[in-house]
């Protein structure tokens, strides 16, 4: 056992606590603080299919377009791949939050403006063998529900009073799906590192009907359809160093697959106040089917403050398969689901590289990326909707070495106003916390 | 500390950019071809709810100082309107603080009973006859009901007043006092003694003895009178008449617990729905000019709407409304649009509700509500609703 051969330094625990307390914080907090402000003000794309996917593999990939299947870094762990779980030294806690907001254009129609603000995820790594062997746990989202669409009319609610009572039926989103993620990487060779991660894939997509009345004469009540999904899949992921670049330079490729899955799934419909909750007839059981996933990414250092990175993903989502209809998919009918992907690139400059005795503002790290993707489903057969946008961030260094805060943008746009569907302009803003620190030290022989 | 600056103004930074979108949500109908209604508009009907007579329970007019009807209600009517209608009030008196040794070493000499009237119903113009029946056994006022059997047999004595509000002075027949010697100056009076019960025989009005300020007074010797309060009262009907008037429907107090009322919420007729708001509503009949002068019609003052589930035993209080002459009573609250939604959902063993007086009136008073279909103005449920796409 690692354990029965380390120590743990006293005068460390301390700052374990004080971490864990931040973690604790962070993990309960965070989504609390967030949801409270708002649950379902994203794009009405996000309610399509299983919602909308998002990748959250670590903050710094974040901000370099959001790949990083061949990135490294001794400083974050990537859960784009789980080979990269091998680069560490350190015990690292890290969990943000993402703050977006929403411009929604649609043809003879007054745009809206929406915001809301999500998790981005938490994970804990640690080293098993520090820069050989490491694990990693992290909770991300996998996919996120998140809309509303209020449309105002009025009900002459008392005939015999003739007065017009106004309304609004409020269509909302919420939920989504998250990935709890397990994984070990392990470096094999000075060139090649392999890992392998499991992946609990949970969660619940709900949609709302809601008529809300301003007057305490009425009670408001809403129709509620959730959907309640989970299953276990499983990734694997490989690094590879490409030998023979020159001193100071360095080219990775890296690469991962992840296995389709079947997952159970129970669907239900409520009436809804803020007193009670009135199941409506049964609960239905069934399955969906998760499509397979691969990833591809290289990774290029010019000189140790330059990272360099390009990735694409594919996701195989025309072989989707769901027991329950779904906005966009079809049990019996045609469905607009189609394969996605995802293409991005990025750079990262570190002035403090291989500097550790640096000034304060040499060791900000400062981030770009651009990225596209190509959704796996679409409100209309006619079109595919797409996004596009740059990505940027800043990483702050705290007084506690081996710790930053890490700010990050993502301005966007997203669909189409042809074909009666929406235009979506999103600024996100990603606010995340990286703490690292040895946990356990060998003590010195002597 | 340059860089800790740094880092606590990027921090703030970002902190005021996020308040500052938070400021910007603007949800408009952006999308509105994209989501899918599981429910429809909201609708307005207006649902025929039908009153009838409860096969239930009687009313529950037993009452004592401590809880329950305050009044006993004597005597017949024959209202224009409701028909007629007779109550017979049966009273108990239990010693006084003042009924001491001294009273009760020597005969009892004079007994009178000195009543507050303080409640009449009907043609004030004609004296009232009144027969009173000493009561032959125990009986208990505590949840009694208006159909409750009371034997009183023995006539005490015969009285004839007016029908107005004042103070009653009965004197007691010296040969009932004579018999009652031993049971007025007895330690174990309320176990001897039953009370009275009141009956008209003659007249066109019902009064009401308070339970405060009325008692049984009694004398040894002159300049030494004892008071036997008015401790519980009992007012029992022999008619449970319905509307003489087919057009109305007459619910009064002290006849039958409660009328009958049905709205048919249930699924099969309405359609399974999201129920925003619930107005029942029933016309109340303006009477004036239906009574001759000198009838005197004391006006209800509220009227109760319940829920009654299945067993026929499980009753919930709905609402309490004021009865007022201009206007119709309407029943309307949060309670009420919840028991028609779970009705409606099939969830809350609803079987109908019932319209009540409620026990602390202690009248005979009624309201005439109008019968018939919503058109003609009938009892009608107006339910705001969003039918649900099932």
């Amino acid at each position: 056992m690692i354990t029965s051969t380390l120590n743990v330094h006293f005068h460390k625990g301390m700052r374990i606590i004080t971490v864990g307390l931040l973690a604790l914080v962070t993990l309960v907090g965070l989504p609390k603080a967030t949801s409270a402000q708002s649950q379902n003000d994203g794009s009405i794309y996000s309610r399509f299919g299983l919602g909308e996917r998002i990748s959250f593999y670590s903050s710094k990939s974040q901000a370099m377009g959001g790949g990083g299947y061949a990135l490294s870094s001794s400083q974050y762990a990537n859960f784009a791949n789980p080979a990269s779980l091998s680069d560490q030294f350190l015990t690292r806690f890290a969990g943000g939050f993402t703050y977006q907001s929403i411009n929604a254009q649609a043809d003879g129609q007054p745009q809206g403006t929406l915001a809301s603000g999500t998790l981005s995820g938490v994970s804990l790594s640690f080293p098993l063998r520090a820069n050989r062997t490491g694990m990693g746990l992290s909770l991300t989202p996998y996919t996120s529900v998140s809309y509303r669409v209020d449309t105002e009319s009025s009900v002459v609610s008392d005939p015999e009073g003739g007065v017009s009572i106004p309304l609004i039926t409020s269509f909302k989103g919420n939920g989504g799906l998250y990935r709890f993620s397990t994984g070990i990487g392990h470096r094999l060779t000075d060139a090649l590192t392999v890992g392998a991660s499991s992946e609990l894939i949970f969660g619940i997509l709900e949609e709302n009907q809601q008529t809300l009345f301003n007057d305490l004469s009425f009670v408001d009540r809403s129709v509620s359809k959730a959907t309640r999904m989970h299953g276990l899949t499983a990734k694997a992921g490989f690094k590879f160093v490409v030998p023979g670049m020159p001193d100071g330079k360095g080219l990775v490729i890296g690469g991962t697959i992840r296995l389709p899955k079947m997952m159970t799934a129970t669907r239900s419909q409520a009436l809804v106040d803020k007193l009670d909750r009135d199941t409506l007839g049964t609960v239905i059981k069934g399955d969906i089917k998760l499509p397979l996933e691969l990833g591809f990414g290289v990774a290029f250092q010019p000189d140790p403050r330059w990272t360099l990175i390009a990735d694409v993903s594919f996701e195989g989502w025309s072989e989707f398969e769901s027991d329950f209809d779904l906005p966009g998919y079809s049990t019996t009918g045609p469905s607009n689901v189609s394969n996605g992907t995802r293409i991005s690139a990025g750079a990262e400059y570190w002035p403090a590289a291989r500097r550790p005795f640096a000034p304060w503002s040499s060791k900000i790290a400062y981030r770009i990326g651009f990225y596209t993707d190509q959704s796996y489903i679409s409100p209309n057969v006619d079109e595919n909707i797409g996004s596009i946008g740059i990505t940027g961030g800043l990483s702050l260094p705290s007084l506690v070495p081996g710790t930053t805060i890490d700010m990050n943008i993502d301005v966007g746009r997203r669909g189409t106003t042809s074909n009666g569907l929406v235009r979506d302009r999103y600024i996100r803003f990603g606010l995340n916390i990286n703490f690292g620190e040895r946990w356990f030290e060998r003590l010195p022989l002597g | 500390m340059p860089g800790k600056s740094l880092l606590r103004s990027s921090f703030l930074g970002l902190i005021a950019i996020i308040f500052l979108f938070a400021g910007c949500d603007d949800p408009s109908t952006v999308g509105m071809g994209l989501v899918e209604s599981q429910a429809g508009d909201p609708e307005v009907s207006t649902l025929s709810a039908t009153l009838s007579n409860s096969d239930g329970l009687a009313d529950m007019t037993g009452g004592t100082q401590q809880s329950g009807a305050f009044r006993a209600l004597f005597g017949q009517v024959d209202d224009p309107v409701a028909g007629p209608f007779s109550m017979t009030g049966v009273m108990d008196f239990v010693p006084g603080s003042d009924v001491d040794t001294a009273f009760k070493v020597t005969s009892v000499e004079f007994a009178e009973l000195l009543l507050n009237l303080d409640y009449v119903y009907g043609d004030t113009t004609l004296d009232l006859t009144l027969n009173v029946y000493e009561v032959d056994q125990a009986w208990d006022a505590g949840n009694a009901r208006a159909d409750t059997f009371i034997v009183a047999r023995s006539l005490v004595t015969t009285v004839t007043f007016t029908p107005e509000p004042g103070m009653i002075r009965i004197e007691l027949p010296t040969e009932w006092v004579n018999d009652h010697d031993a049971d007025l100056r007895s330690d174990s009076f309320a176990d001897e003694f039953h009370g009275f019960s009141f009956q008209v025989s003659d007249g066109n009005a019902i009064g009401g003895i308070h339970l405060s300020s009325s008692e049984l007074r009694a004398s040894s010797v002159p300049g030494d009178t004892v008071g036997f309060p008015l401790s519980k009262v009992l007012s029992t009907s022999s008619l449970q008449d319905g509307p003489q008037n087919s057009d109305l429907f007459v619910l009064r107090d002290g006849a039958a617990e409660a009328a009958s009322l049905n709205i048919p919420i249930d699924p099969d007729l309405f359609g399974q729905a999201a129920i925003h708001r619930s107005i029942l509503r029933l016309d109340v009949d303006d009477l004036t000019g239906l009574y001759p002068v000198g009838f005197n019609r004391p006006g209800l003052a509220e009227v109760g709407l319940r829920a009654v589930a299945e067993d026929n035993e499980t009753r919930l209080d709905v609402l309490e409304v004021a009865v007022t002459e201009d206007g119709p009573l309407s029943f309307e609250s949060d309670a009420l649009a919840n028991i028609l939604q779970s009705a409606n959902l099939g969830n809350s063993g609803l079987d109908r509700f019932e319209l009540y007086i409620p026990n602390e009136s202690s009248t005979v008073d009624f309201v005439a509500i109008r019968s018939g279909t919503p058109q003609n103005m009938g009892p009608r449920a107006i339910i705001t609703f969003t039918p649900l796409n099932r």
